[in-house]
């Protein structure tokens, strides 16, 4: 690499011009994929803190998908500090090696399973083989082997048979094929499309290898039952287990499916990944079509069935254990129809502190032949309890078990077979909402509806928009207020973008619920007559925590937040990763200044990051330095004589001329994006670090003194310097003051696709809480100008891409000036008071000179 | 003035390898395809590639047999491993023995696309005789991230 460079030191001559450049632009190149894979790594570490905060579960393969992902972006970043300065940090990669290894000493080691399997049987897998069984069979075989519950006996066919299946005839890319030339937009396009490729499955034969697996399962599962049952045939998809989706009803099951019809209700199965409903959960939540693993289990012959959930699904503070159950089976109570029996027991104390038997009318039960039907109750049985105390109390104590198993709330669904014992079905993370946050209504607040059933917590606006036939979905706008006669599953697919949900039938199980809560989408069920109070086209808040429908936009009820809370605290699964993530987000290089920022005391990913991103700015800036090369070595910028604190690169036509010496005159400059940068930082002057509440003072000091990575010695902290890689319409911009470093790229041409800002903004001396509001409070500013932001820990990366080049222009002045202006503001954080004026005043400023 | 990237795609997965191959070509890079080690490496021996993308299991020889195959012979070509389990020491001793990126199955096919056109820039500088073209300062690759 850098032949030109390599050549010249070694006295073969010196390099062309041309051959220069080239060095030079290959420098450039490897430089900037350096700071991808930082923006890769940082945000693959903003995952994982995510993951953290324990509201959204997640399993032992997010770990090990996120720590191998992580690790392979940190070490490329050093890979590429060394194509810069090669040899130069060699001790990087010792450092990276002992982080490495005690990451992996922090996860309990797992025996690799056996591989390219098609077919397991239910007592050789547990949650460790989700990625080769889907989540819900994995879940199961965790339940029976590692916890001893009583499970339906079976097997399941891998994601090696469905992807041989998907081979058969090019089945995959068939189905890709008429995805991709489908135009589906509208539910009825998404059913066409949806029915072709149900279609082309039913007719593709399923590979030999796959039956025989088939067979040779079913025919031990016989020998071990001494008969021939009749199987229940479920989806099990990955992708269950990990992303904190519920997949409710989105997939298949089929019930008492005859032995002679497993083959084709394997397809029927595999076909459902493609229906209506998951295709469009899938596109909005941004998730590629999953491998469908297919479980087959005997089916159970049951007195009654209900679901378990461990923790009330909409109050997670709440100290109860719910179980509803019903006579027959569980699908009665799973579909979230019909009445049942409803159950609460104290999660501590495991006594019952509510029975509320319902009149149940009908039950659904087995048919001799194949399927299910609903049957009347006889009479006897329609007001007793289904469920006897002491299967409540047992059904109780294991749930909670598998809840600490799984180290997150569970959602269990139970069968009581004929013989009274407790068998279980399915066991998942359950969809939880946060308690109920009831606002004061203004005086002036219109009620349109009060009551309802609060089946997903939180409040929404938006216009009124009535769902009563397939027509009226297509004209459903993103925002709306869905209203509906009941809530059936065909909802789901506008669900996500409502702003809310009303229906005038339904209660807060089934499917359509969870997936409001999946979403987080406030869902008022079971409101007798909304349609009549609501008017299409209307504005209207739903206060789903207070159970009303209001006119208009009442703030008071919308800017209600809730608390998080974190469910896995303590479970195995998140210790781990506590345990994994001490190795890779906490940084303890905080000052390039300081001789500590070394190799040697990298002892996180993190630390690894920074000490890069620093030494790989430094190294580009150096090149040149030796006059070997004056054309490419950075000038001092100077203004009016005056030396500035900025050091430019020309990358190719960023100077109106070439520089004769060491520094470049501001006039000279000829990026119209630097420029715009330095207009902003210098359009008002900087009046010095904010006025600091003692406390804020007082948080630098307490973090310097007690980090010993912070040497508080005057004059290295508030080092100030910025690097600048200019051409006409390009500019990079690396800057520093003391603690703070921000990085900025832009491209502003005449090529409006093109044009793009992307910034990112991090560090401070304060602790990471106000770091942490600092990076809101940039974020939030510059959202008011165009940008897209996020904010993670005390990071900020914000974004703007495709507009004219006088628009881009315009918010490089209002970055510049942010750039400039919020430098220590993490001191003053603590202090809403202060924040909120400076927030102001901010605004104001920038208004005064950005004229749109 | 960009130059033509050349890809060779080696798994044993017919319908991916297919798939990908058809997206590839539609961005202007020329690809072939190879269904095992040995039959990549005969192709790698006759024709010129920048990138190469292989699957980690593949019968006959690995993914990573073939990789340091490739790098012993022909270090400047650039190499994508694709493996269906996260495993954290592979990934990195993949790297360690010279492979451009290591990704985990499923990936999505843009995240993919973009390493493969970072991997081809990444050859496109260093390569022989390249034509003096301006500066590369076209928007990063989207998708995998910015440059920021």
């Amino acid at each position: 690499m850098f032949k030109a460079i390599t050549q010249f030191f070694r006295g073969e001559g010196a390099p062309s011009p041309e051959q220069l450049r080239e060095d030079f632009q290959a420098r450039y190149h490897e430089f900037r994929m350096l700071l991808t894979a930082n923006t890769n790594a940082l945000e693959t570490m903003a995952e994982m803190e995510e993951a953290l905060r324990g509201r959204v579960p997640f399993g032992f393969s997010f770990i090990r998908s996120r720590m191998a992902r992580v690790a392979v972006q940190v070490y490329a970043i050093i890979r590429h500090l060394d194509g810069l300065a090669p040899g130069r940090y060699t001790k990087l990669f010792d450092a990276f090696q002992g982080i490495r290894s005690n990451m992996q000493a922090a996860l309990p080691s797992v025996t690799k399973h056996v591989e390219g399997r098609m077919a397991a049987s239910l007592a050789e897998i547990d949650r460790n083989d989700s990625e080769e069984c889907g989540g819900k069979m994995a879940h199961l075989g965790e339940l029976k082997n590692n916890m001893n519950l009583l499970v339906p006996d079976g097997f399941v066919l891998t994601t090696a048979a469905c992807a041989k299946f998907l081979e058969t005839d090019g089945l995959r890319e068939e189905i890709g094929r008429l995805i991709q030339t489908a135009a589906a937009e509208s539910p009825s396009e998404l059913q066409i499309l949806s029915s072709a490729i149900a279609q082309l499955i039913m007719e593709t034969p399923v590979p030999d290898d796959v039956v025989h697996a088939l067979k040779r399962e079913y025919s031990a599962l016989t020998g071990r039952l001494k008969r021939r049952p009749h199987l229940a045939v479920r989806s099990s998809a990955l992708g269950e287990d990990e992303s904190g989706a519920s997949f409710a009803g989105q997939y298949t099951s089929l019930l008492n499916v005859h032995p002679d019809n497993l083959i084709d209700s394997y397809k029927e199965v595999i076909a459902a990944t493609y229906n209506v409903q998951a295709m469009g959960y899938r596109r909005i939540k941004g998730l590629e079509d999953p491998a469908m693993c297919v479980g087959f289990l005997e089916m159970i012959e049951c007195a009654a069935g209900g679901v378990v959930y461990t923790r009330d699904p909409l109050s997670e503070h709440s100290h109860a254990v719910l179980i509803n159950a019903t006579w027959g089976r569980p699908k009665s109570v799973v579909d979230g129809a019909g009445l049942v029996d409803s159950f609460v027991i104290g999660r501590e104390t495991m006594d019952i502190l509510s029975r509320d038997i319902a009149s149940k009318e009908t039950c659904e039960m087995v048919m001799p032949t194949e399927g299910m039907q609903t049957c009347e109750l006889p009479p006897d049985r329609i007001n007793i309890p289904s469920l006897t105390d002491s299967q409540i109390i047992e059904l109780a104590n294991e749930a909670m078990r598998t809840e600490t198993q799984f180290g997150y709330p569970q959602d269990i669904e139970f069968a009581i077979d004929m013989t009274g014992r407790v068998i279980f079905l399915q066991a998942r993370a359950v969809m939880l909402t946060p308690a109920p946050l009831v606002a004061q209504l203004p005086d002036d607040a219109e009620i349109l509806i009060k009551g309802g059933i609060r089946a997903s917590g939180g409040s929404g606006v938006g216009a009124v928009h009535m769902v009563t036939r397939r027509a009226d979905a297509m004209t459903f706008s993103p925002g709306n207020v869905l209203v509906a006669p009941q809530p059936t599953p065909d909802l789901a697919a506008l669900l996500p973008s409502a702003s809310a949900i009303v229906t005038e039938q339904g209660s807060a199980a089934g499917h359509l619920a969870t997936v409001a809560r999946e979403f987080g989408i406030p869902a008022l069920f079971g409101v007798k007559d909304a349609m009549q109070y609501l008017m299409p086209g209307h504005i209207a808040t739903v206060d789903a925590d207070g159970r009303r429908v209001l006119s208009g936009v009442v703030e008071d009820v919308l800017k209600m937040e809730c608390v998080d809370e974190n469910l896995m605290e303590g479970s195995p699964v998140y210790e781990s990763l506590q345990a994994v993530m001490k190795y890779i987000t906490p940084l303890h290089l905080l000052d390039p200044d300081d001789i500590a920022f070394r190799p040697s005391n990298c002892t996180s990913l993190h630390d690894i990051t920074r000490f890069c991103h620093e030494k790989a700015v430094a190294e580009m800036f150096s090149f040149g330095h030796s006059r070997h090369f004056p054309r490419y070595e950075a000038k001092q910028l100077h203004v009016k004589k005056i030396p500035k604190q900025f050091w430019v690169v020309d990358l190719q036509d960023g100077f109106k001329r070439e520089p004769d010496d060491k520094w470049v005159e501001l006039g000279e400059i000829g990026s119209i994006p630097m420029l715009a940068l330095w207009r902003g930082m210098n359009a008002m002057p900087w009046e010095g670090p904010p006025a600091m509440n003692g406390r804020g003072f007082l948080s630098v000091m307490f973090e310097a003194s007690m980090n010993p990575n912070l040497n508080m010695t005057a004059g290295t902290n508030f080092a100030f310097k910025n690097y600048f890689m200019i051409s006409r319409e390009f500019c990079s911009l690396q800057s520093r003051f003391g603690f703070h470093f921000c990085s900025a790229e832009a491209l502003t041409g005449e090529h409006e696709v093109e044009n793009y800002i992307g910034f990112r903004f991090f560090g401070g001396a304060a602790e990471p809480e106000r770091r942490r509001m600092r990076a809101k409070f940039v974020g939030d500013i510059l959202e008011e100008y165009g940008f897209r932001t996020r904010v993670w820990e005390d990071s900020l990366a914000a974004r703007v891409e495709g507009r004219s080049q006088k628009y881009m222009v315009r918010r490089l002045e209002v970055l510049g000036h942010v750039i400039m202006h919020t430098r220590q503001l993490d001191m003053i954080m603590k202090d809403r008071v202060q924040v909120r004026a400076h927030k102001e005043k901010m605004m104001e400023d920038i208004n005064s000179f950005f004229r749109g | 003035m960009e130059r033509t990237y050349r890809v060779l795609l080696v798994d044993d997965e017919e319908a991916f390898t297919s798939a990908l191959s058809k997206r590839l070509s539609r961005r202007g890079l020329v690809v072939k395809t190879a269904s095992d080690g040995n039959e990549g490496l005969g192709l790698i021996e006759s024709e010129a590639f920048d990138v190469v993308v292989l699957d980690v299991k593949m019968p006959g020889m690995s993914g990573m047999q073939v990789l340091k195959a490739i790098k012993g012979r022909f270090p400047d070509i650039e190499v994508i491993l694709l493996s269906g389990h996260a495993d954290m020491d592979d990934a990195v001793d993949s790297l360690a023995f010279g492979a451009f990126d290591f990704l985990v199955k499923p990936t999505s096919t843009e995240r993919l696309l973009c390493r493969i056109l970072d991997a081809a820039k990444a050859v496109g500088f260093r390569s022989n005789g390249s034509n003096g073209c301006p500066v590369d300062v076209d928007q990063p690759t989207s998708g995998s991230g910015s440059s920021m």
